[in-house]
């Protein structure tokens, strides 16, 4: 998966899952903040991160998981992750 | 632990989850890491502490007290707790919204709005509570918090437990906190009201952000300002008013929120504001209205506290002095620290975990200190946190400092000596 709109939709999806919401893709816009705008907080962050990272086989550091604040934060933390796969 | 772990540890059915958690907390007692000492007599800079395993306490030198004045076992504060139970007892029989309240409370709270340049303060059992106080007091779901990505865990709780729409800013980066702002009055619909709050004195590292700016922008977007000064009040400011005095801005921010347990050396906590601020907060927040008053004793020693303060401002230059003396000695020493302007001193080590097993090592040799692990700070920046009291001599210091150097150099530890070894 490398497509843009595919990892939006993974993300939201994850989002989703754990949050009990129903955002969809048109709803949301990439500079939208986790907290303010989708109602996440940093711990179930940290779950969000760990559903990504099994769904997309990866592994994010937890210092790489700080100071993400908006969606298009995250996809790019998860689109960097996945270069490096797809590279090796 | 990192995040993944904890996820799959808090994934686990409740008994497997609990019977893991006990285990891993047997385990570190059992190597002498955990950190639940317990302690025995007065607070000061000299205490006898024992491990949760042993039966035998030994004398500790201690750099990890926040009674920075030394104000916990004073005893002009120990004689008018003494009267004051003479005089009014000892509980306060009941909550500020009930029979709870009394003279005595509100002489005390009109006493610590006026450290802020303040008009009314209510008073708490402790920081955490207070913070919850100030969150649940002034908003719900229609306004929104900004909140500093530092900020107390209470804050946090707080936020979830009222349902406010939060974002986080790092208050470091002052310009993308503006945009922020921005972003937030151009998308809101109607007239929104946003609060945000900010640490003082930043308990991790005793440092102190760009206050004055922070408020100037919040002042631009409208936005009520909740300065949290725990770690301030009694150790900054000439008359150890705390961050506002220190950084010229008293009566500049909408409330105030600090403890009375740390440079104060009692119990409990306040928020001071406008009149009608703390109006709201005295007759809508959950957390005052229904927690029991706070007891005469405690009262009394706040208030002796304050006494000292007052008269003896020179209690927080010695602090300072000790402070300075003591970072001056650890940098000649070769040791890493930042140079904040309270009475925290945290020190740093290259190697990840070492700091544990340094601290475990002090502890032995009989200094207490504190150490910050990952998650309280970000992973790569585990620290030694050294609280220093205006009561410590200087002979204390440089025990102290020896003694830190001393392990860091037997863990491989100081700064540049990893790179000397392997040259």
């Amino acid at each position: 998966m490398s497509h843009r709109e595919d990892m939006f939709d993974a993300v939201l999806d994850v989002i989703n899952n754990i949050k009990k919401t129903g955002f969809t893709r048109d709803a949301v816009e990439p500079d939208f903040y986790l907290g303010g705008d989708l109602g996440v907080d940093s711990k179930e962050m940290l779950e969000i991160w760990y559903e990504l990272e099994q769904r997309l086989n990866i592994r994010v550091q937890d210092a790489e998981k700080r100071d993400v604040y908006t969606l298009i934060e995250v996809i790019t933390v998860l689109e960097k992750k996945l270069d490096v796969v797809a590279a090796a | 632990m990192d995040s993944r772990a904890l996820i799959e540890l808090e994934r686990q059915p409740f008994k497997q989850r609990l019977a893991q958690q006990y285990s891993a907390y047997l385990k570190e007692v059992e190597q002498g890491f955990m950190s639940g000492r317990e302690g025995f007599g007065p607070v000061d800079r000299r205490m006898k502490y024992k491990d949760l395993n042993s039966d035998t306490f030994h004398d500790t030198l201690v750099f990890g007290s926040n009674s920075y004045l030394g104000l916990s076992n004073d005893p002009y504060v120990k004689r008018k707790v003494t009267e004051a139970v003479e005089k009014y007892g000892i509980g306060s029989g009941g909550s500020p919204a009930f029979s709870g309240y009394t003279k005595q409370h509100k002489d005390l709270e009109k006493r610590l709005a006026k450290l802020a340049d303040h008009e009314d303060a209510v008073l708490l059992p402790g920081g955490y509570m207070a913070n919850l106080c100030w969150v649940n007091g002034l908003m719900n779901r229609n306004d929104i918090i900004v909140y500093d990505k530092n900020s107390h865990a209470s804050v946090i709780n707080a936020i979830k437990m009222t349902n406010v729409p939060f974002y986080t800013f790092d208050p470091e980066k002052l310009d993308e906190f503006e945009k922020l702002l921005q972003r937030i009055k151009q998308r809101a619909k109607g007239d929104i009201q946003i609060f945000s709050t900010v640490e003082g004195v930043r308990s991790i590292d005793g440092s102190i952000i760009e206050l004055k700016r922070y408020i100037e922008i919040c002042k631009a977007y409208d936005v009520v300002t909740i300065l949290d000064d725990a770690h301030g009040l009694g150790t900054v400011g000439k008359t150890g008013r705390g961050t506002l005095e220190y950084l010229d801005l008293l009566g500049q921010v909408d409330l105030r929120m600090s403890t009375c347990s740390k440079a104060i050396g009692a119990q409990g906590a306040f928020v001071s504001g406008s009149k009608e601020l703390i109006f709201l907060l005295r007759n809508f927040s959950y957390p005052y209205l229904f927690t029991s008053g706070l007891a005469q004793p405690t009262i009394a020693a706040i208030s002796a506290a304050l006494d000292i303060i007052e008269s003896e401002p020179e209690r927080i230059e010695k602090l300072h002095q000790n402070v300075r003396y003591m970072q001056d000695r650890l940098e000649e020493a070769g040791l890493r620290i930042i140079r904040g302007q309270s009475g925290i001193i945290p020190v740093f080590f290259d190697e990840d975990g070492v700091v544990r097993k340094i601290n475990r090592a002090l502890y032995k040799r009989g200094l207490f200190a504190n150490i910050m692990e990952y998650p309280m700070v970000p992973p790569g920046l585990e620290r030694l946190r050294l609280s220093v009291m205006a009561t410590h001599t200087r002979e204390e210091i440089d025990t102290a400092v020896s003694l830190i150097v001393e392990t860091a150099q037997e863990f491989g530890a100081l700064q540049g000596q990893a790179n000397l070894e392997s040259a």
